[in-house]
């Protein structure tokens, strides 16, 4: 008895301590809480506001944990401001089995359509069928399922991880002259779209054989730390030309380790905030901007044409790369 | 005469299994050394300092908690946490003292409900501090509200940047935990404490010993110390992160686990923990430098942990 007493006491300073983060963090970034607070105002209006004429959209995303993600949080809100769209913005937090669940609870709760980036591409689809026989428009942006066509789904808004991998490695490859010794970081493997960008990669390095990796790729688990440990030791045993990151984070290591101005060209992908501030201090030379507020923009645009039962002139709608180095990079903050 | 024999024959077992890990650590430096030069030159030399830092500093925290018969899993959405706090106080003209203070006190704040929860609340400390883990990794992505921190002013970046005298800031940090807590942990009464409470809790409370308080303090030292890694994490990697730091507990584990801390509690030496947290940084700093796939990295360091926990439990059913 005793114990439990403490247990639900222990609960209560812990919610306690959490309520006290809140507030110091409101308190150093209002206009974030702004926004947050924006968004929970518009679910709960999507919620009590079913048919109002207007459009009623779900977006499920893999997750709100990065800069790339938020991204696409706030572009997706300011698209579906201009266009009068009821949106709800969800999070799966990486779970597949969660995101299955918001699928079905989203088609229950009479959304007109549900935009999702797939945790899992080959995990979802089947879900997405269940929720288009039922008349819900199923639209995958950034990644798509295995074989969506034939599960329901009846658009993609992507970028092509592949394309990104090919830009980044062909301006190094330009930037080299064809010839170097360089060295790959990848985001943890087995994640599909950090395959698709070493494939885009290795495209590239086919044609120029003296562009030598004198180190095994490394998996730096998309984090800025163990990147800047690895590339430490690199540094002191191989002499480098390149080093090519499949984000920027882990650029931002590599750029640390090297130091500003080294010399040695050091690349990643996502055009986030972080590769941004690393670029102008000459750091890192450049991103290959995945634009994925673009994709989420475009993909709620597809679904307002789908639900007016106007169609698509393609169903697949790719967001083009950008890279990103000194020269042009003030214009994409 | 033979009972003599008997007792220097179990001595030198007990001495070999005690030094077991640092007769490895040699081996692997010396292989290493043979298999790739360039690991030796004084350049990497400093670059396994650097590696080492931050997870030495948690370590030790670590030690504290794990010699008192407790177990940390929060110090790695501490250490993100607090150094988004940081992150965020250390832009433009702050001084940097606030930066640091708010990373200590945040930090300390996450060891005293870790402490309270596990000491008081008698909550298993895995569970506890898996419900920190979980909840504080969460106030990390809503204060940073999931976007990296960038901005920090140049002062704070320089920190993790400088050395003294050829040796890295972040190891003369360190250094100073290492000093600190060992002195603290072998040559106070304290020190003492803490071990009674992890050999045996009952018979250090009915020894007069106040369990609660010394259980709360490990807790809160770990904290504390993952709050001064979190500081130093922002300026090393120039940006706070929300996501930074994901499973460092482990390598915090790993590395007192390795250098003979015992998971039951009641046994462990600083010295020990020291080299647990060369050895891994080592062998990750080596198989970087031979290029080798970071796949096998991780392969290694399961064997090591197994190894080395074999060796413990070995070595005291031999005591037994």
């Amino acid at each position: 008895m005793k114990k439990r007493l403490m247990a639900i006491l222990m609960a209560g300073i812990l919610s306690a301590g959490l309520l006290a983060g809140c507030g110091g963090s409101s308190s150093a970034s209002s206009s974030d809480t702004a926004e947050k607070d924006a968004a929970e105002t518009t679910e709960a209006e999507a919620g009590s506001d079913a048919a109002a004429g207007g459009y009623k959209i779900a977006l499920i995303q893999q997750h709100q944990t990065n800069a790339f993600q938020i991204a696409v949080t706030e572009a997706a809100e300011a698209k579906a401001a201009e266009l009068g769209v009821e949106l709800t913005i969800l999070s799966a937090d990486q779970d597949a089995a969660k995101q299955i669940s918001q699928i079905e609870q989203c088609t229950s709760e009479g959304y007109q359509a549900i935009l999702f980036e797939p945790v899992d591409p080959d995990g979802l689809g089947d879900a997405a069928q269940a929720a288009a026989d039922k008349g819900v428009i199923m639209i995958n942006v950034i990644s798509a399922c295995t074989d969506w066509e034939n599960h329901g789904i009846s658009a993609l808004s992507c970028g092509d991880n592949v394309t990104a991998g090919e830009t980044e490695m062909q301006h190094v490859a330009d930037l080299l002259g064809g010839k170097g010794n360089i060295a790959i970081l990848t985001g943890p493997s087995g994640d599909a779209g950090g395959l698709q960008r070493l494939e885009g990669y290795e495209n590239v390095l086919k044609n120029y054989p003296d562009m030598v990796q004198v180190v095994e790729p490394a998996d730096c688990q998309w984090d800025t730390a163990s990147a800047q440990g690895t590339v430490e030791s690199w540094l002191s045993a191989y002499d480098l030309d390149a080093i090519i990151c499949e984000n920027d984070g882990m650029a931002v290591g590599a750029g640390n380790a090297a130091g500003a101005d080294s010399g040695i060209i050091i690349t990643g992908v996502d055009g986030t905030p972080d590769g941004f501030e690393a670029i102008k201090d000459g750091r890192i030379t450049g991103t290959v901007s995945q634009d994925g507020g673009a994709m989420a923009a475009n993909g709620i645009e597809a679904a307002c044409k789908l639900i007016d039962g106007e169609t698509l002139e393609s169903n697949t709608i790719i967001t083009t790369n950008i890279w990103i180095d000194k020269e042009n990079v003030a214009d994409y903050e | 005469m033979k009972q003599d024999e008997l007792n220097k024959g179990k001595n030198l077992k007990s001495l070999i299994s005690e030094y077991f890990i640092f007769v490895i650590f040699i081996i692997i430096v010396i292989g290493l050394t043979i298999l790739k030069p360039s690991f030796i030159t004084p350049s990497n030399l400093v670059n396994i300092l650097k590696q080492a830092s931050i997870n030495g500093i948690l370590a030790f925290g670590m030690m504290f908690v794990i010699i008192s018969g407790g177990f940390d899993m929060s110090v790695g959405s501490t250490v993100a946490f607090s150094g988004i706090l940081a992150a965020m106080l250390g832009q433009g003209n702050n001084p940097l003292i606030l930066a640091l203070i708010a990373a200590l006190l945040a930090g300390l704040g996450v060891g005293l409900i870790n402490g309270v929860g596990v000491a008081v609340g008698e909550l298993p400390p895995f569970i506890m501090t898996l419900g920190t883990m979980t909840a504080v990794r969460g106030l990390a992505l809503l204060a940073s509200n999931g976007k990296p921190v960038i901005g920090m002013s140049e002062p704070y970046k320089a920190i993790a940047a400088g050395s003294i005298a050829g040796i890295p800031m972040l190891a003369v940090f360190l250094i100073i935990v290492i000093i600190i807590c060992s002195f603290v942990l072998a040559k106070t009464v304290y020190g003492r404490r803490v071990y009674a409470c992890g050999g045996n809790l009952q018979a250090a409370k009915v020894a007069g010993i106040n369990t609660t308080a010394i259980r709360i303090s490990t807790f809160a030292i770990a904290g504390f110390l993952a709050g001064l890694c979190g500081f130093l994490m922002t300026s090393r990697v120039t940006i706070g992160q929300p996501t930074a730091a994901e499973s460092y507990e482990m390598d915090a584990i790993t590395a007192c686990v390795v250098g003979g801390v015992s998971m039951t509690g009641g046994v462990g030496k600083p010295w020990g923990v020291v080299v647990g947290t060369l050895l891994i940084t080592v062998i990750a700093n080596g198989l970087d430098i031979l290029g080798v796939s970071s796949h096998w990295q991780k392969i290694v360091k399961g064997l090591i942990i197994v190894l080395a926990v074999l060796i413990d439990v070995k070595g005291k059913s031999r005591k037994n």
